[in-house]
């Protein structure tokens, strides 16, 4: 079972660096509700509970969001659930019960790149941004496309946007992990399509959603969704796990897409 | 000021200092028996750190006595208590729910116990206790 030695809770950023830089067998501990599963045994576990890390907040229409803060917050926040018609606050509520989420955190979910997450494809969606203490500022994109490297991340950043976007998952049964997630962001300018527990973790669909942005408003809302349903799931990867096959998440990815795409389109066409 | 260990949890340290009504479910944060309040909040303490509880109020069944034995007169009055064993957690997240719910429907009360699993009862009785608990009609029946 998962173990440390001794517990910290450093009052500052750098005192928390200097900590986790100290040993390899230092580690942030996030919300613990995942990493107590493991067999880890560590010498100190950090914990960022001082460093003020738990707030979720508006600057110049932007969203900050804590790296402390809980699911559960993220989910009841008015913020968050005004923002983009509740885009990240709906791809939390399925996350096991109120009692688990009020326990796990944003953070967490985000730093440690969860092939299961149900938080990442929203954000991915959104377009969010994260802030790490050494490597600084980043579009998530990017951090979840870098190998892992130890740094302490700070807040998820959402930028100000005034699209609508929807999101949605596929599971076995309640409680257990999505075999299948994604979301769904749709402005003017842009359509960002995410798909995560592929089994591996969420990525953006971006030829799907160029698709869409190119053809809107020239092919009917049906079709145009059907043929960025199948974009989507042609240039993602999908793997196999006790879940769910290959073959199976590339054809449930069809049905989660369409659940996505052609209500967000046929209310834009007024539909 | 309780003695625990760094990494100790708060179900083992509930336990340890005799508080027995939280229980040891699944021990992998799905079940909620082990859920207590923290500063009003139900939580897992089973997925909890008793460290990361330092300086805040935690609530077990043992100290909500007053306002559990309202709720489980509905409890036994429908026939839902049964075995009893998920019962401290279950009763502890009606709680918090009666405070942070401000108007509850039917599919909020649901989304709100989804992480209280019950072997017994089918959840029919929960659901009926919870409803007039909470003053909500009853569903009409076809």
């Amino acid at each position: 079972m998962f173990s440390f030695q001794d517990y910290a809770a450093p009052a500052t950023v750098e005192e928390a660096l200097a900590l986790l830089d100290k040993s390899r067998k230092n580690r942030i501990l996030g919300g613990t509700a995942w990493l107590r599963m493991s067999n880890l045994k560590l010498h100190t576990g950090i914990d960022l509970k001082n460093l003020g890390l738990n707030s979720i907040y508006e600057q110049d229409g932007a969203l900050q969001i804590g790296a402390c803060c809980t699911l559960r917050q993220a989910e009841t926040d008015p913020l968050l659930c005004g923002y983009c018609g509740g885009l990240v606050a709906d791809g939390i509520f399925n996350i096991v019960g109120v009692q688990f989420r009020a326990v796990a955190q944003v953070g967490a979910s985000v730093f440690a790149r969860y092939g299961f997450s149900d938080l990442l494809p929203s954000l991915l969606a959104c377009g969010a941004s994260v802030r790490l203490a050494k490597a600084g500022m980043m579009p998530l994109e990017d951090f979840l496309n870098r190998p892992f490297f130890r740094d302490i991340l700070l807040e998820i950043l959402l930028p100000a946007q005034n699209g609508i976007g929807r999101s949605a998952c596929l599971r076995n049964s309640a409680g257990d992990f999505a075999l299948l997630n994604g979301a769904v962001y749709l402005d003017h300018a842009d359509c960002r399509i995410a798909v995560g527990a592929r089994p591996q973790c969420a990525a953006l669909a971006r030829n799907a959603g160029e698709f869409v942005l190119q053809n809107r408003g020239s092919l009917p809302v049906d079709v145009l969704a059907e043929r960025a349903v199948l974009l989507a799931s042609e240039e993602l990867k999908f793997g196999s796990n006790m879940r769910g096959s290959e073959d199976y998440r590339r054809e449930m990815c069809n049905v989660l897409m369409r659940r996505m795409l052609r209500p967000l389109l046929g209310k834009e066409e007024g539909h | 000021m309780l003695p625990i260990e760094p990494d100790e949890y708060l179900s083992e340290t509930l336990r340890a200092a005799g508080m027995l009504s939280v229980r040891r479910g699944c021990d992998t944060g799905m079940c909620g028996l082990c859920t207590v309040l923290v500063d009003g909040t139900p939580i897992l303490s089973c997925s909890t750190l008793s460290a990361r509880t330092d300086g805040h109020t935690v609530h077990t069944l043992e100290g909500m006595q007053e306002e559990a034995s309202e709720f489980t007169k509905y409890l036994t009055e429908q026939g839902a208590e049964q075995c009893g064993f998920c019962a401290p957690g279950f009763i502890l997240t009606v709680l918090a729910m009666k405070r942070e719910l401000q108007t509850p429907t039917e599919e909020a009360i649901r989304r709100y116990l989804n992480g209280n699993l019950c072997r017994c009862t089918g959840y029919m009785g929960q659901m009926r206790t919870v409803r007039r608990y909470m003053g909500l009609p009853e569903p009409e029946v076809d």
